[in-house]
């Protein structure tokens, strides 16, 4: 049964950008707490209780799949994660959202009326 | 230091949560450089803590397995869980207070029987027994008593080795026998007269109770044992635990006495059935 993404719109901030660094490849947690850094430039630091708090929401919702552990990993206690193909849309959904409301944005400061 | 404190908080988050992801969290800790980093990821540990006891109720306990999309479920052992702190913590309390209150109940129910109804026995002497002066009649009855009980009941069953006549000590032992004779058992028969030390022979006979119409009595003796029995209505053998009184055996509250002219021979039976006292005379 396909799920209706808008759904889980709007996303909350922790979430946009967990989606968002597991969009490009499968991550375990640390890499995606240093790659959500690196999106902001350093200006949003996701804690690990935050994210596994965030990660435990999105597997239960089926946007993240668990993938376990990866043979031959620096650290045998890590588990990978993925996005999934529901997660996938509703990400797509949520840039498609927030790309409108870029746009309103920008089209409501460009035509302010300045004051004399 | 700072982590072994962020172990301890790990380990107080929701099982389910900690099972899943505590590893993890430390492996990140673990990778911290500085003791600011450290502390941050350490608050962040605490934050964590109390969000998930606080907001996170319905990841208290573990998901329910999924199903697959066909809607096959799928199945997982039981290996590795087991049961939550608190629930043993509070099976426990359970348990001590149900224990506590069957333990009371049943104190309070064996000093207050109005509240559940339990069988105790009483004994009670007759009056006469006890106005009667040391050594007289009662005194040497008493010396010479035995106990028997079956079904719950006591019979006390006082006899002397002496035959001697009747006095008013004896009337009263044989007038208590009537309310609990029934409870006289089979061990009890080797200890009052047996069927050899009676005359038996000398009861049997025709019997008429007269009042109410006439009703037919019948008193035989088979295989050594005394039998009574009233046309159409009872029937019982009885054994004997005087000269003259004799029980009946596995009923309760039956009692039978002959009475003797002054030639010696019987001339009635006295039949004691519960609260019916029956006069049946020979024919």
């Amino acid at each position: 049964m396909k799920q209706d993404t808008n759904s889980f719109l709007p996303l909350s901030p922790a979430t946009l950008h967990i989606l968002l660094s597991l969009a490009g490849e499968e991550l375990h947690g640390y890499g995606i707490m240093q790659e959500v850094q690196r999106q902001s430039d350093g200006q949003y630091k996701l804690g690990p209780g935050t994210l596994y708090d965030n990660l435990q929401k999105l597997i239960e919702r089926r946007l993240v799949e668990e993938l376990g552990h990866r043979p031959g990993d620096d650290d045998s206690r890590r588990r990978y994660y993925r996005l999934s193909s529901l997660g996938r849309g509703v990400l797509a959904a949520e840039i498609s959202r927030l790309d409108g409301v870029v746009r309103e944005g920008k089209l409501r400061l460009q035509t302010r009326p300045r004051r004399a | 230091m700072l982590r072994f404190i962020y172990r301890g908080v790990l380990r107080a988050h929701p099982s389910w949560f900690r099972r899943r992801f505590a590893d993890e969290m430390l492996s990140i800790f673990d990778q911290t450089q500085g003791p600011l980093e450290a502390a941050r990821l350490l608050g962040d540990g605490v934050i964590s803590l109390l969000r998930q006891w606080t907001l996170r109720p319905e990841f208290l306990r573990e998901p329910a397995a999924p199903a697959t999309p066909n809607g096959t479920p799928l199945f997982h052992t039981f290996e590795s869980s087991k049961p939550r702190t608190e629930a043993l913590l509070y099976g426990g309390l359970l348990s001590l207070l149900v224990l506590n209150g069957a333990c009371w109940t049943m104190g309070y129910a064996w000093n207050h029987p109005s509240f559940v109804w339990i069988q105790q026995p009483v004994i009670r002497a007759p009056e006469s027994w006890r106005s009667k002066p040391p050594g007289q009649g009662a005194a040497t009855v008493a010396s010479d008593e035995s106990l028997y009980t079956d079904e719950g009941r006591v019979l006390l069953v006082f006899k002397s080795h002496n035959p001697a006549p009747k006095t008013k000590s004896d009337a009263s032992v044989d007038q208590a026998l009537p309310q609990s004779a029934g409870a006289l058992s089979e061990a009890a028969r080797g200890s009052v007269p047996g069927d050899a030390d009676v005359d038996l022979q000398a009861f049997v006979g025709n019997y008429v109770v007269n009042s109410g119409g006439a009703q037919a009595v019948r008193v035989s003796l088979e295989d050594g044992h005394l039998h009574l029995e009233i046309a159409g209505e009872f029937r019982s053998s009885f054994v004997p635990v005087s000269q003259s009184r004799l029980v009946a055996v596995g009923i309760n509250d039956c009692a039978i006495e002959f009475v003797k002219n002054a030639d010696g021979t019987v001339a009635q039976v006295d039949i004691f059935r519960g609260a019916q006292h029956l006069t049946a005379v020979r024919r």
